[in-house]
């Protein structure tokens, strides 16, 4: 479960913050102005950002990019392999996908009629199909598709990633969640810096005019009394610098400040999407009849202005559809999945296609997964339960090897027979792609240097390009 | 170790002969065609090299396979189909597939059935192996490492200094300092002095009255008197106790999918404020923490009378829990290793958890120390604690059982002799109705065989090892009620006298009314059903593999309310889903109640009555007059016998039969009937008055002590892969190892040799500690790691100083406290002497470790808004109880945010008072770095964020407590200069200097310039000062 690899740390965090010019706080403030910090050795960056389209509860595998012809000919039939135990202890029958599968692109990749849109872009993405976690639950597995590990307290992948990389832009966060209105079961731990300093934490978009906490005064107070105010407060710290000799922390929360204005200035620009062309907006959704669509389209348009700017790492939440719980269909499979991808087809093949339009697909990778997959036997008559054992994802853009299939279930869908990939090594495979080895990434807590996939992962070099 | 090998060559010899008989076929087919596949698919972790991380087990020559690995032989040669290999690669044992990644092609997979099929020859040579086996040792691991070495207290070193050290410390430290070719900084100036140990001993800025006394009072003792001062405060254990609590990954909610509430939990985040308020020595608190359930007699509250040391345990219930696991050992496995975490780190400063797949990397803790720790949670479980008036509540239940018995006695004597003489009485005259009825209730309580199906018993009143009696509170008091015993029961539509049917767990023969729980020992679900026998009403609760939280889908089973108050019944517990689990049941009562045995058993444990009791002639009795008289007598002999008190469980329910049909017999007379009530009616009426004394229960989570249960070794960290034999629950071997249990958990004796000054450890961690709190880095930096990955100490005798000094004061932490906080090293300026070059500095002590000044250093971010509440004067300083709801900003609030959103102030209370929910963190605290409570932090970090300027410089709380400090300042002073000065003192603790004076006048005089309405601009320009004066970094830093 722990450890790892524990020598050839050049320097200690401590050691190596006590002989930085800027001392503590400017290493973490390094990290949000784009100034180096240490950059782990590894491969060449195929990619310099990442956006991870977060699917909620767990989409099925079986309805969406692992045709099993079997499950037509055993449905309503009992499920014909040993069965785990369930989350809710409910096994049904053997269950038919509801919906048609059919090839896509030159590749020939296998996508079903639930996401007609990403369909288009089939030659762009990498299926693995042979995905597993560690958990049946939502929470833990949650916790180790975000963080590597199955409790709360250690940093998300978006925090690992501002941590070792830093931010290109100097008005905002390396980390960003959009919240489309679901929170992942888990909570917030989900994307916290655990260990790392809170800097690394995700900073919380919403999909909104004034889309981060705190960002703006309240408008009882002029601009103007806010100018006069800022500059008093500056003289008044410099004074405070020059007693307290100008000491690297007073200078680093000084420095801060600074940040924090330019925060204010570029979050509202950034999230302006009116000033985006109207054939862009309509191209992602922002004018869908469905309202979790224009939301859902929001978040996309949202992450690429927020790439455009430089942020590392975006995740994107799913929006809320009325009587579903996320993808968890436990219940009511076909309407649940119909309005889950009804929400986010649309606005996820626009922000591929306008991410190749603009010449950024090569350089943002694009992660599509959920915590784990669904049964291929019925949860009641008309659900589908979890199923960690063999489940589907997606990734696209920067150094992913477009049009490839890889791995396998078994002749139902349940289990992984060939090609496993793991939590740990989708995450090492993520981290290679932007150029960092994943054993090197550490930081020293509780007496060990810890790492993103703990003691384990490796690259899935079959689908990178 | 020779013996073993003696015996497994012998062993070998038939296999060998085998070997020599092997035509060359079979070798050249395993050459040729089993070689190739091994060699690609499973060589690269099974070869000569094999290791732990590859379960020992090689596959390159035959004694590999047949001997085996970790889980034993690959290859069983008497029944080849079930291999451990062939089930490996069939894939069908999902927790045991090989190769890890994909499975092997079927063609494969049957060339290796076969090949096994024929008794898997191969070569009999093992390659011998490149890799030397290192062996773990412990105890060169410990004679290597510097904090497993005893504690020895060094003499403070000489030097012609007197004048600057203050205190002993002051003389190691300076002794450092000089040989690196330094000079301390000179002491600071007594305002930054104040707010620096304000700040430190209580979390709050010092208010203006404390600034301007201290500055006053020019005495020798002014620095003693406010250090007094401070340390008697509530505020200083409320500051305190938060830094225990981020060891002890302190919350209210268990995280997770739900988020749910910890009941409870307010009350040990009380009583370690008290704990620290009170001074009590730090070896108690230890052994509070560990073992607190089982001191006696314990601490009790001055005030309150309630019991403070049982609520030490409460930090093991404190982590995180999923509700409904689909695999509920792993999610054991999971929290017992977060409790070791816990355990390790805060209390040993040791990274003990980092043993639990394979021995530790680096210090000396094995597997086997990891997993005997493992032993003393799995002998141990959740208790919710009745915490009032422990011996009030003994002295009562002493009495209600002695109120009880000798009434009882007195009672049935009455009754004995009134309905002896009724049943003489019926010896001739009974109607043929009254002979039926009689014979029937003798058939009703004849004697009972064993049960007819089979059963395993796992409580039994009559048969009891101490291991089946654990209990807590009074309610069952000190053992089973015995059968026979007369219990008095005020329950409506009953006889007041019932005689006891079994040998019980029972709350009857004390008072109902007591609070208490009855647990059976853990054990191995062995059947599909737990029977309960039982009568009365309780709420029962199957523990799982000692899984609590339990809301569906899953394991709702586990909680069941049980009710049967007419009579004797057997009540069924399916745990069919939970066999081969280990489980212990819990019965609460909730009215009368008693348990007389629990069993397994997949049918009803019927008991068929004793078929060849034959006395009586029962088909014959009614005809039979002296038949009918034996009947009578056995009645008569039965009251006797309760009279007597060696009734049987027949007697005493022959006794309650005649007590239900009281009607049969001739009617007493009135006389003794009276008698007969008056006595109950002063018996209930004396009873009452002794249950009215009960103090109102106050619940706490604590731990209880269990049945001595050992952990098995996970093999490589896996609890689907267990060791062959368990471990014995001992201390870590590097800290003296084994010792006695005489019984139950032996958590007591282990705490005591933790919280002992022989551990070399628990002082040095604990002054470390203290020590970093005060100057900001400790002097072993890595203040929750003293092992081989941490910082070595800068000052290793004046840690084992601190540490010999502390046991010496018998563990004083305000002791300590105190004399560091008055000493010359804490004094420093954060300025470096001006006699020191720059230079020098930087090549003598760049980073400060030395201590030549003080360390300039961020307050925690409970300080930052508790300082906010001082200066705006609004803070509600009431110490204790239920927290305050955390308020939910419109920003925060998502799909899972708790419902009821607190204020938004906090109800002004102190940030230790708002309540920490895992899913729901107060945002304003965790973005000044309030640790996310998943285990031990010592230290916290110190990060820059935007969101912390963002947070100071918009958000609603701040501007409402800025505006409440405007407003209070610009009604107190008329003239801006007093209230520049006063804000001054109230936000930094100081006077400001001419050119701040200066700024802040000329920024006022241009605010109000012009106006038109000058109270309101002047009210608007000074929000805007004071907000300027909370964002400026003095603020939020310790010069």
């Amino acid at each position: 479960m722990h450890c790892h690899r524990f020598a050839h740390r050049p320097l200690t965090r401590r050691q190596m913050l006590a002989r930085c010019a800027c001392g503590f706080g400017g290493v973490a403030l390094a990290g949000l102005t784009g100034a180096t910090t240490p950059q782990p050795p590894g491969a060449r960056a195929r990619a310099k950002n990442i956006i991870f389209l977060y699917m909620d509860g767990g989409v099925s595998q079986v309805d969406s990019f692992d045709p099993k012809p079997a499950l037509d000919r055993y449905h309503g039939k009992p499920f014909g392999a040993k069965i785990e135990p369930t989350q809710f202890d409910a096994v049904g029958t053997t269950l038919a996908s509801p919906w048609k599968f059919a090839q896509h692109g030159e590749s020939g990749t296998w996508v079903s009629e639930l996401f007609p849109n990403v369909s288009r872009s089939a030659d762009k993405l990498a299926v693995v199909r042979s995905m597993v976690s560690d958990f049946s639950e939502h929470n833990t597995a949650n916790y180790f598709l975000h963080t590597g590990f199955g409790q709360a307290g250690r940093p998300s992948m978006g925090a690992w990633l501002s941590y070792g990389l830093g931010c290109e832009a100097n008005d905002l966060p390396a980390f960003v969640v959009i919240n489309g209105g679901l929170v992942p079961s888990g909570g917030i731990d989900n994307f916290a810096s655990g260990f790392l300093p809170a800097l690394h934490q995700a900073t919380m978009f919403k999909p909104q005019r004034l889309p981060v906490a705190n960002l703006a005064s309240p408008a009882s107070i002029s601009p103007t009394r806010v100018r006069s105010m800022r500059s008093l407060l500056a003289s008044l710290d410099a004074g405070v610098a020059e007693r307290y000799a100008h000491d690297d922390a007073i200078e680093s929360a000084i420095a801060n400040y600074e940040l924090a204005y330019r925060m204010q200035l570029a979050v509202p620009d950034v999230a302006s999407l009116d000033s985006e062309p109207e054939y862009i907006r309509r191209h992602y959704g922002l004018d869908h009849d469905f309202e979790p669509t224009r939301i859902f389209a929001r978040e996309c348009l949202l992450a690429r202005r927020l790439i455009e700017r430089g942020v590392r790492f975006i995740e994107i939440t799913c929006p809320r559809t009325s009587g579903n719980d996320r993808w968890d269909a436990h219940g009511g499979l076909i309407k649940n999945h119909t309005e889950n991808a009804l929400a986010t087809d649309q606005p996820i093949a626009a922000l591929l296609e306008d991410l190749e339009t603009r010449g950024m697909l090569d350089e943002t990778l694009v992660v599509w997964a959920g915590e784990f997959g669904r049964t291929p036997f019925a949860q009641g008559s008309d659900g589908r339960d979890h199923n960690p054992f063999g489940f589907s994802i997606w990734m696209a853009g920067g150094g992913i090897r477009g049009g490839t299939t890889y791995g396998r279930t078994d002749e139902f869908g349940y289990r992984v027979v060939e090609n496993r990939v793991t939590i740990h090594d989708l995450h090492a495979t993520m981290l290679h792609l932007l150029g960092i080895d994943h054993t090197k990434l550490t930081y020293r807590f509780g007496g060990r240097d810890m790492r993103l996939t703990d003691v384990h992962g490796e690259v899935v070099e079959a689908i990178v390009a | 170790m020779v013996r073993f090998l003696l015996v497994s060559a012998l062993g070998l010899l038939p296999v060998s002969a085998f070997a020599q008989g092997l035509d060359r076929e079979a070798l050249e087919h395993f050459e040729e065609q089993i070689r190739p596949i091994l060699v690609n698919r499973c060589y690269e972790c099974h070869d000569a090299s094999s290791g732990a991380d590859a379960a020992n087990l090689r596959l390159d020559y035959r004694g590999g396979w047949i001997d085996g690995g970790d889980s034993g032989p690959a290859v069983n040669i008497d029944q080849p189909n079930a291999s451990l290999l062939l089930r490996a690669i069939s894939y069908s044992d999902p927790d045991l597939q090989m190769p890890p990644r994909s499975k092997l092609p079927e063609r494969e997979i049957q060339l290796l059935r076969e090949w096994v099929a024929s008794g898997a020859p191969g070569t009999e040579e093992a390659p011998s192996s490149e890799v030397s086996e290192e062996q773990f040792d412990v105890e060169s691991r410990r004679l290597a490492h510097w904090a497993w070495q005893p504690v020895e207290r060094p003499t403070p070193p000489e030097n012609d200094r007197d004048d600057w050290c203050r205190d002993d410390v002051d003389r190691f430290v300076l002794d450092t300092l000089e040989s690196a070719g330094l000079v301390p900084a000179a002491a600071t100036n007594r305002e930054t002095w104040l707010r620096r140990v304000t700040y430190d001993l209580t979390g709050l800025p010092p208010t203006v009255a404390q600034v301007e006394a201290f500055l006053a009072d020019r005495s020798d003792r002014a620095f003693a008197k406010v250090v007094d001062r401070l340390l008697n405060s509530t505020a200083y254990g409320e500051h305190w106790a938060q830094h225990w609590l981020d060891l002890m990954r302190f919350a209210e909610s268990k995280g997770h999918e739900q988020d749910f509430l910890i009941p409870h939990a307010w009350r040990y985040r009380d009583y370690v404020i008290q704990a620290m308020n009170s001074n009590v020595p730090h070896d108690q608190l230890l052994v509070e923490h560990i073992a607190g359930d089982l001191v006696t007699p314990p601490r009790i509250d001055p005030e309150t009378r309630c019991n403070q040391s049982i609520q030490g345990t409460g930090w093991w219930h404190l982590g995180e829990a999923t509700h409904s696991p689909v695999d509920i050992r792993g999610e054991e496995a999971d929290r017992v290793d977060n409790q070791i975490d816990v355990f390790g780190k805060a209390f040993l400063g040791m990274t003990v958890a980092c043993a639990r797949c394979h021995d530790h990397k680096f210090d000396a803790i094995s597997t086997s120390d990891y997993y005997a720790l493992c032993g003393f949670i799995q002998s141990s479980s959740y208790q919710e604690a009745n915490i009032a008036d422990p011996a009030l509540r003994a002295q009562l239940a002493n009495q209600l059982t002695k109120h009880n018995v000798s009434f009882g006695r007195q009672l049935f004597g009455v009754y004995a002799t009134v309905a002896r003489d009724r049943l003489n009485k019926l010896r001739n005259v009974a109607t043929p109705e009254q002979r039926a009825r009689l014979v029937e209730g003798l058939t009703a309580t004849a004697p009972l065989g064993r049960p007819t199906v089979p059963t395993v018993v796992r409580f039994d009143g009559q048969q009891l090892s101490p291991d089946d009696w654990i209990t807590s509170g009074f309610a069952f008091g000190n053992q089973p009620v015995g059968v026979g015993t007369i219990l008095l029961t005020n329950q409506e539509d009953a006889s007041p006298l019932r005689i006891a049917e079994y040998d019980a767990a029972s709350n009857e023969a004390a008072s109902p009314k007591l609070t208490g729980m009855y647990r059976t020992r853990t054990f191995e679900v062995t059947g599909k059903r737990l029977w309960y026998r039982f009568r009365g009403k309780a709420e029962v609760f199957l523990d799982v593999d000692s899984h609590r939280t339990v809301s569906g889908p899953l394991h709702s089973v586990c909680e069941q309310a049980i009710s049967s108050p007419g009579g004797w019944t057997w009540h069924a517990h399916s745990v069919e889903d939970y066999v081969g689990h280990r489980v212990h049941v819990e019965f609460k009562p909730t009215g009368n109640f008693a348990l007389a045995q629990v069993c397994v058993s997949d049918s009803p444990p019927d008991e068929a009555p004793i078929a060849d009791d034959d006395r009586f002639e029962l088909s014959t009795s009614v005809a039979s007059q002296d038949a009918f008289k034996r009947v009578i007598d056995t009645f008569y002999q039965a009251i006797t016998a309760v009279e007597q008190d060696h009734a049987t469980t027949s007697d005493a329910r022959r006794v309650n039969w005649l007590l239900a049909h009281d009607e049969i017999l001739p009617p007493a007379d009135d006389q003794a009937k009276a008698e007969l009530e008056e006595a109950l009616e002063e018996h209930l009426t004396r009873r009452a008055a002794l249950e009215s004394r009960l103090p109102d229960p106050q619940y706490a989570m604590a731990m209880i002590d269990g049945s001595s249960e050992n952990e098995f070794v996970h093999l490589r960290g896996s609890h689907k892969r267990l060791a062959p034999d368990p471990t014995p629950r001992r201390n870590l071997v590097a800290l003296g190892e084994e010792f006695p249990i005489a019984h139950g958990s032996g958590r007591l004796e282990l705490a005591h040799r933790i919280a002992s000054g022989d551990n070399p450890l628990a002082a040095r961690v604990a002054v470390n500690r203290i020590w970093a709190h005060l100057m900001g880095s400790g002097i072993v930096s890595t203040v929750d790691n003293l092992g081989v990955l941490g910082h070595p100490p800068t000052h290793p005798e004046l840690l084992d100083y601190l540490a010999s000094e502390f046991v010496a004061s018998g563990w004083d932490t305000k002791q300590l406290i105190r004399r560091l906080v008055l000493s010359s090293t804490y004094r420093q300026a954060s300025q470096p002497d001006r006699s020191l070059a720059a230079e020098s500095i930087e090549n003598a002590d760049p980073a400060n470790h030395l201590i030549h000044k003080a360390r300039v250093r961020r307050i925690p971010a409970e300080a930052i808004r508790d300082a906010l509440l001082v200066v705006a004067d609004e803070v509600d300083a009431t110490p204790f109880g239920p927290s305050v709801p955390v308020h939910i900003t419109g920003f925060m609030r998502h799909n899972r945010s708790p419902e009821i959103s607190g204020p938004m102030d906090g109800a002004r209370r102190r940030s230790i008072y708002i309540q920490v929910r895992r899913n729901a963190f107060n945002h304003f605290l965790a973005g000044f770095d309030k640790p996310i409570p998943s285990t031990t932090v010592g230290l916290r970090n110190q990060s820059n964020s935007a969101a912390q300027p963002l947070m100071l410089l918009n958000d609603p709380l701040v501007h409402q407590l800025v505006g409440k400090w405007a407003a209070n300042l610009t009604n107190q002073f008329d003239d801006d200069s007093s209230a520049i000065r006063h804000a001054y003192l109230g936000a930094y603790a100081r006077l400001p200097d001419s050119d701040e004076m200066e700024q802040i006048t000329s920024f006022l005089t241009d605010r109000l310039k012009g106006g038109q309405d000058p109270a309101r601009l002047r009210q608007t320009a000074w929000f805007d000062v004071c907000l300027a004066l909370v964002n400026s970094k003095e603020f939020v830093f310790l010069p």
